[in-house]
């Protein structure tokens, strides 16, 4: 099959492997007829994912269909069209049978802190991803979900990851009517997040990022009220000041560790790797929100640390709240939501790539290209 | 004295109610914006939140999916019951965390060369030890150097312009970056004519 793999930091080809197989009775092979980019996959395309090999396939963001299950597969068959939840989970292990299928321990050897992830690293435990023609699904049973006939593929594919993703970054802020969200990139996820904080009763929803064409955007599609930090001499202050000095009861991290705004974090993060990335908007984040508020951090951000304010979060009584989004869980709810047309997941997506131009893909979206928001690949000629 | 205690003592919000919120769009639209940067933009906002579509839908916490964050479960053991074992045909590194291997796992790439000696050493130590994380960060970049040379020596040689997508840069460019690659491209070829010329002048010298 045909399939992207990793070169090195900025690099990536397309190769021919060989198929994935049924290497348990719980597999399947699906067909992968669309996959995206995420914000997550710029972490291991710019080298910053401790234990990323040369040669393994990313992608965690697909859809497609059953082409083969193993024996003990017994609610999927082959020609079944499902979209597949970014985690690689089980369903029954402890910390499964509790709903944290973003946590699950049965399906990454490699680490025991986070939990199996489609094509992100061996830290998440050596699956190849979906950025390929075809992909090995472990516990088929539970992770893959059959799609609607009246939810449409390109809806489909942002289920997998981005929108379960920003309306847990909502969920998690535990908003309260009224309460005013800061949330830090507008990238997918924090446009996703800036959506659904309206849905959880938000009264005030602020976003910032220092892309404008991406705030024009979340400033319709959220809508939101959007700040360019760019254009501030000290953004915390200026979240101060346009809260009446209280500060906002929810900040959310929506960009993880390839931030921009600050060079000690750039240099200690990106050029000596002293750190797992840039955890700027992290920062700003806890000194931003108010006393007793809470911050949300659904920003990826790798093993082994990150310089941040841990001691102002303390002084301030904040609540933390953080994880990989539980796909599963959500998606009855957000079936519903766009049923009820109260979000169109797929509007975000501005480009289209054929699987042969994944580099080209991989370029226009960590650039910021071209508009780009949220490239997908179409791997097969359907 | 008594202490009076307010009903609703909790402040839940910035802009708790109606009023604060519509008096905040007052003070926007007369200019009085408590948001002194002119870039901060309140395009799309309506006044009243409420009139958002799906405002509200999820207000209630029994209607958000993931609330409580856990389930109630009887399950005691990290593993939970587990039917089957996926079976290795490469070497798997696990974390010292971990007992033994999980029942499934991925094989996307086997260790190899020196980088996967270093592997091998990272995954001795634990998960809270930097000595894990910085040692398998190396064994990345000598990785990359390994695959480079074996994938040369198998045909597959890297093609830097292709896999970094420089075309891309070029074609997605916006006005003020071909206007830069334009600059770029000038000074680069001012450059070559100045080399040029310089060398015949020493040239020239010479004879
Ligand atoms: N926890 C999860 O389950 C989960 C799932 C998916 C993605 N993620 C993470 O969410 C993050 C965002 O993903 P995405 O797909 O939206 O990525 P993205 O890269 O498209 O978006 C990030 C945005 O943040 C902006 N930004 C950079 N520095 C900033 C700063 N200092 N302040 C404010 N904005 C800044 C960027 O310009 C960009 O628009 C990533 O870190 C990703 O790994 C987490
Ligand atoms: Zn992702
Ligand atoms: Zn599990």
């Amino acid at each position: 099959m045909r399939a992207m793999t990793y070169r090195g930091p900025f690099r990536v080809r397309v190769e021919t492997k060989p198929d994935p197989e049924i290497l348990h009775p719980n597999d399947a092979i699906v067909r992968v007829t669309r996959a995206a980019i995420c914000g997550s996959d710029i972490h291991l395309y710019h080298g910053l994912m401790a234990d990323t090999r040369v040669g393994q396939t990313f992608g965690h963001e697909f859809i497609g269909v059953v082409e083969e299950v193993g024996p003990e597969v017994d609610n999927l068959k082959a020609g079944d069209k499902v979209l597949v939840p970014f985690n690689v989970c089980c369903g029954t292990c402890y910390f499964c049978s509790r709903g944290l299928y973003g946590n699950c321990h049965n399906t990454n050897p490699n680490a025991t802190a986070v939990g199996g992830i489609y094509g992100y690293s061996h830290t998440c435990g050596g699956y190849d991803g979906g950025q390929a023609e075809y992909v090995r699904v472990p516990f088929a049973n539970f992770g893959p979900t059959i799609i609607p006939d009246d939810i449409d593929d390109d809806d489909a594919l942002m289920l997998t990851d981005a929108l379960p993703t920003g309306y847990h970054a909502a969920q998690m802020g535990d908003i309260q009517e009224g309460q005013t969200v800061v949330i830090f990139g507008a990238g997918p996820v924090g446009i996703y997040a800036a959506r659904c904080a309206w849905l959880m009763g938000a009264g005030r929803v602020i976003v910032t990022d220092h892309l404008d064409y991406r705030l024009e955007f979340v400033s319709r599609y959220g809508p939101a009220e959007t700040i360019n930090f760019t254009h501030l001499k000290d953004p915390v202050v200026y979240f101060k000041k346009i809260t009446d000095f209280v500060g906002p009861d929810v900040c959310i991290d929506a960009v993880g560790c390839d931030a921009s705004g600050s060079m000690l974090q750039a240099l200690a993060g990106f050029h000596l790797k002293l750190q797992a990335g840039n955890a700027v908007a992290l920062h700003w984040a806890i000194n931003s929100v108010r006393k007793g508020g809470t911050v949300v951090i659904i920003g990826a951000y790798g093993p082994p640390y990150n310089l941040v304010p841990i001691g102002s979060a303390m002084n301030k009584g904040l609540t933390i709240h953080a994880n990989q989004a539980p796909v599963k869980r959500q998606l009855p709810r957000l079936f519903e939501h766009i049923r009820n047309g109260y979000i169109k997941p797929s509007e975000i997506i501005t480009h289209r790539f054929p699987l042969e131009d994944i580099a080209e893909a991989y370029r226009v979206f960590t650039s910021k290209l071209d508009g780009c928001i949220k490239p997908i690949v179409m791997p097969t000629a359907a | 004295m008594t202490i009076r205690y307010e009903e609703d003592h909790r402040q839940h919000s910035t802009r708790p109610t109606r009023t604060t919120v519509d008096s905040a769009h007052a003070k926007r639209t007369r200019g009085e914006d408590p948001a002194p940067s002119p870039h901060h933009e309140f395009n799309g906002v309506p006044a009243n939140y409420r009139e958002i579509n799906g405002w509200g839908a999820d207000l209630d916490p029994k209607n958000r999916p993931s609330f409580p964050m856990e389930y109630p479960s009887d399950v005691k053991t990290a593993r939970g019951p587990v039917k089957h074992w996926q079976q290795p045909h490469t070497k798997i590194h696990q974390s010292n965390e971990h007992p033994g291997l999980t029942p499934v796992f991925g094989e996307a790439v086997p260790p190899h060369g020196l980088s996967g000696l270093l592997r091998d050493y990272a995954y001795q130590y634990g998960e809270g030890t930097t000595r894990h994380w910085m040692t398998l960060m190396l064994a990345d970049r000598v990785d990359i150097v390994e695959s480079m040379v074996v994938d040369a020596f198998r045909g597959r040689p890297d093609n830097y312009v292709k896999e970094k997508a420089w075309s891309a840069k070029i074609k997605y460019a916006d006005a003020e970056q071909r206007r830069r690659y334009l600059y770029y491209g000038a000074a680069a070829l001012g450059a070559i004519a100045v080399g040029i010329t310089l060398s015949r002048v020493f040239a020239d010298h010479e004879d």
